[in-house]
């Protein structure tokens, strides 16, 4: 021991570095893997106020019912065809219906298609992506394969045709969103099962053997979470705006189950003479789709294990 | 080279089959085409029964699928029953006014979004950067449809209003009548513009991030070292590295722009073949939409090779990959 | 006056932490023909210079608030934009550590070394060609004529290095500055760069600055030495003087942490404790005193110049020469080497 201490360099030496501020140090000290995805997160205050500002909407489909001023379907000559105005906040339609309402009572079923495309998409895409990333060779291929298949597939007409033939409910158009969206995650989450596959930590894993099953759920999956995560609310976004826009076009969700794509087909003929029709459930859409665009934006910086504090 | 050309276009064809199986398939679930046919009393059962055999149409489904495909290979995609008409002569005349949408959107979209992509990712956080990134998110989230109704009613209705003369139209092609190249510029722009936006949006960030990694690539430094200008390092090493992503991303986009021509095309009354795989949808002419299914699978899955054939082309370090 | 006259180089980068003063106050001089080495650890300041004299450093935070670098008189510090395009490439040439990520993969090798020939010399295409061949073929790359056409990844690791210099060398230029450039490579292709260019110099008669952290490349290629710490030249002379008679102790600890085949398992080996000095709050007193073996007391309150311990044997150390070679007595002794 002693001899250790006289022949290291250093013997006779302090240690005598410019004393440490109190800021650095703490921005030295250790942090937990969520905290710090938190604290990221906060600083992001455009994704804040969206995540908010979802909740809040949610709740509002929720409880449509209960805190709609007016009934769906209640008509009211008096009233028909007005602009905004304080009873009537979007206006009212050619029935005299108010606009709120309807808008309201429209979300509920854009929301809940979007957050299912999003979930089950997300589920399947994974699935596959996992998968074909950790098994390889065969699996992959054949899983990848039958993914770039899918991916040829040309979208919008074939959900076109599909909304043709079938009369969709909110329940078949989510089911026919998810059979067209799923790939890009199975490819997203199948990258990032590649990268960490090769991790030593895995192979160690696998060399003590480890079954395969609580490898891709203890290890590889929480690498691949961020990703999911954000590819999920591209895709929640991008499900919303393409039910609105196969409902609008007539092939989706049919009246008088409403939704914002069939209302603004109605508002459309009556476009230049009652605008609010046509800006008020369009507006709700662009402003969900953003929100959830920038709560993901938000969790991606938030979630990127790259970023350096 | 040639080994992996030829590989990818036999990959293609695989792929085309398996397309042409499903869409065919899925038609097959909609109505019988011979339905109002059936109900119209008017039409003797002989003659029904005789159009039946002609077409095949009481076969079974494989033997069905092999006509149809036999048809397809000799240029005839089947009759349409509804409209009275070889399919292929209701999308010849339809296939101009698309190209020109879709062109034109596309050399537009290029145009804008490449160099502010570029000049975004040079000048990083500055104020028009960060004013592109909250215009893209805001092209990400907007339907394309609703955009159009919006520019109709405001570039088209308000603003002729306002001005007193027609200045964009907001519907169909031409004028009644036919017009010069001015009336049809006047068509033509809200379409366009309603097409390019969001594809505008998604370019020009995947440019300023494409952009982005080359900007701190090690090569760029050699060329400033070896006596190179800060602007021919810009655009002759680093651009020409930037956009081969892009150019990829463009070419496998081509598939969805297709399907955004259809929404625009409809919302405009643009008469191409968006516009008409709609109207047939109207009408419950399925024979039409498995026409324009299959000649849209073939689009993408061209432009897919496409893509593939351009990067090994544009980045050296794939084709002997 | 020499050829390349660095003097007095302050090289700071404006940061949100503070100020980091990557190059504080250092000097020497290149002439013709001549090769310097430049040593030190990551982060002392070594790459910072070569591209302060390259005028390389990114823009924004950059700042040379003192200091001057003379080349064949003129100050390159004061230089403009255009004239330091002349210069680049041309009088005074840089290659870089990693030839893979330095080379542009979209573009032919030879088309590369042609842009550094076409940007200062008024020649035509085929003589360009011609000229990029013969470099080429002068930095031992067979067949060059159609190594001309091929793509960088098409090259091996050392080949690219080899490309690297003859786009280096394809003007002629005054002062070649290699930043680490064996770095990358395997140790038997590090070997056959380093005779490449102790050949090459003796042809074209370039000056060379060889950035380094590895002694042993020194020892073989250089002339003269500069150890840098912390952003200062810590110790400079010959390579032999040096080398053999460390008068700073960083260098001489530098030097002890070395394995040598000759005293293999004899011989402990002293490896230096602790890290370098965050460039933004540097020490009181002398910048290596929480690490150096041989401190006092003094060391902690008075930041040492460079003196001259020896005729041409600078280093910054407030210790006499009789103290040092005390010291560096005392512990070879305890670490078993002789003499």
């Amino acid at each position: 021991m002693v001899e250790h201490d006289r022949t290291t360099l250093g013997a006779g030496a302090q240690d005598n570095a410019a004393e440490p501020s109190v800021e650095e140090y703490v921005k030295v000290r250790g942090r937990t893997q969520r905290e710090i995805i938190w604290r990221r997160f906060r600083r992001h205050r455009l994704a804040m106020a969206s995540g908010v500002f979802l909740v809040l909407l949610y709740l509002a489909a929720l409880a449509t019912p209960a805190i709609v001023p007016y009934e769906y379907d209640e008509i009211d000559y008096a009233a028909i065809n007005q602009g905004p105005s304080l009873e009537h906040p979007m206006g009212t339609d050619r029935l005299g219906r108010d606009e709120l309402t309807r808008v309201l009572y429209g979300g509920r079923v854009s929301l809940v298609v979007g957050l299912g495309v999003g979930v089950f998409s997300t589920l399947i895409g994974a699935a596959v992506g996992i998968f074909s990333g950790y098994y390889g060779r065969a699996v992959d291929t054949a899983l990848m394969s039958f993914t770039d298949f899918m991916l040829t597939l040309p979208f919008i007409p074939l959900i076109l045709v599909l909304g043709s033939i079938f009369n969709f409910t909110p329940a078949s158009i989510t089911l026919a969103l998810v059979i067209l969206l799923w790939m890009n995650m199975a490819r997203l989450v199948r990258g990032g099962v590649l990268s960490v596959r090769e991790q030593e930590y895995v192979l160690a894993a696998r060399a003590i053997g480890v079954s395969d099953s609580r490898i891709m759920l203890r290890h590889v999956l929480p690498n691949v979470v961020g990703v999911m995560v954000v590819q999920a609310t591209l895709t929640v976004a991008l499900a919303i705006i393409l039910e609105s826009t196969v409902s609008f076009l007539g092939f989706g969700i049919q009246p008088p189950t409403p939704s914002w794509g069939n209302m603004l087909t109605d508002a459309r003929s009556t476009m230049t003479q009652q605008p609010w029709l046509t800006w008020f459930p369009g507006m709700m859409i662009v402003i969900t789709a953003l929100c959830v665009n920038f709560l993901g934006d938000g969790l991606r910086d938030a979630l990127d294990p790259k970023a350096v504090e | 080279m040639l080994a992996y050309t030829v590989r990818k276009f036999l990959f293609s064809l695989v792929v085309l089959f398996f397309a042409s199986i499903t869409i065919f398939g899925l038609v097959s679930l909609g109505p019988d085409p011979l339905v109002e046919l059936k109900n119209n009393p008017r039409i003797p059962a002989e003659d029904v029964r005789r159009i039946t055999e002609i077409y095949g149409l009481d076969k079974s489904l494989p033997e069905r699928y092999i006509i149809w495909v036999g048809g397809l290979l000799q240029g005839d995609l089947g009759y349409s029953f509804k409209q009275q008409s070889d399919v292929t002569d209701l999308i010849v005349p339809r296939i101009w006014p698309t190209i020109l949408l879709m062109g034109s959107s596309l050399i537009f979209t290029v145009m804008i979004a490449i160099p502010f992509g570029v000049y975004s990712a040079i000048k990083k956080y500055s104020l028009v950067d960060n004013a592109g990134t909250f215009l893209s998110f805001v092209g990400y989230s907007m339907p394309s449809f609703w955009l159009g109704l919006i520019l109709q009613l405001t570039l088209g209705v308000y603003l002729t209003g306002w001005a007193g003369m027609r200045i964009f139209y907001t519907s169909g092609m031409t004028s009644p009548g036919g017009g010069g190249l001015v009336d049809l510029l006047q068509h033509l722009t809200l379409p366009v513009l309603t097409l390019s936006a969001i594809s505008i949006a998604s370019y020009s960030r995947f440019q300023r991030s494409a952009m982005l990694d080359v900007l701190s690539a090690d090569y760029l430094r050699t060329a400033r070292a070896k006596g190179l200008s800060r602007r021919s390092v810009y655009l002759k090493h680093a651009l020409r590295n930037a956009l081969v992503p892009v150019v990829t991303v463009i070419a496998l986009d081509m598939g969805v722009l297709l399907g955004g021509a259809v929404i625009t095309e409809t919302v405009f009354a643009w008469p191409g073949l968006g516009f008409l795989l709609a109207d047939s949808l109207y009408k419950g002419d399925y024979n039409v939409a498995q026409g324009l299914l299959i000649i849209s699978a073939v689009l993408i899955v061209f432009f897919n090779y496409v893509a593939d054939i351009a990067y090994s082309v544009l980045d050296p370090r794939i084709s002997y990959g | 006056m020499a050829m390349l006259e660095v003097d007095d180089l302050h090289t700071h980068f404006t940061t949100p932490d503070g100020v980091v003063k990557a190059v504080d106050g250092v000097s020497f001089n290149l002439e013709p023909g001549e090769t310097l080495g430049i040593v030190g650890e990551s982060g002392s300041g070594k790459s910072v210079t070569a591209l302060s004299i390259m005028q390389l450093n990114p823009e924004p935070p950059v700042s040379y608030p003192e200091g001057e670098i003379l080349f064949e008189g003129e100050d390159l510090l004061e230089a403009s934009d255009k004239r330091m395009q002349q210069i680049r490439g041309n009088e005074i040439a840089m290659i870089f550590q990693d030839p893979m990520t330095s080379l542009n993969p979209v573009f032919t090798v030879g088309n590369q070394i042609r842009e550094a020939i076409r940007i200062h010399q008024n020649v035509s295409k085929s003589e360009a060609r011609e000229k990029t061949v013969q470099v080429l073929r002068d930095v031992g790359i067979a067949n060059p004529e159609q190594r001309v056409g091929e793509y960088p990844h098409q090259f091996s690791g050392g080949m690219r290095q080899r490309a690297m210099i003859a786009m280096g060398l394809a003007c002629n230029p005054r002062v070649l500055i290699a930043d680490e450039p064996t770095t990358a490579l395997d140790v038997t292709i590090q070997a056959q760069i380093l005779e490449l260019m102790v050949g090459l110099q003796e042809k074209y008669g370039t000056a060379i600055i060889m950035i380094t952290h590895d002694l042993g490349v020194v020892a073989q290629l250089a002339d003269k030495v500069m150890v840098m710490y912390a952003g200062r030249a810590v110790e400079q002379g010959t390579t032999d003087e040096v080398f053999y008679d460390p008068l700073m102790p960083y260098s001489w600890s530098l030097l002890r942490s070395l394995p040598r085949l000759d005293t293999a398992g004899e011989v402990r080996l002293l490896p230096v404790k602790g890290a370098p000095p965050s460039l933004i709050f540097l020490p009181k007193g002398c910048n290596f005193s929480p690490r150096c073996p041989f401190v006092k007391d003094e060391c902690h309150e008075i930041d040492p110049d460079l003196y001259e311990k020896k005729p041409n044997h600078t280093a910054a150390c407030i210790l006499s020469v009789e103290e040092i070679e005390a010291n560096k007595h005392r512990v070879d002794e305890e670490l078993g080497v002789e003499g």
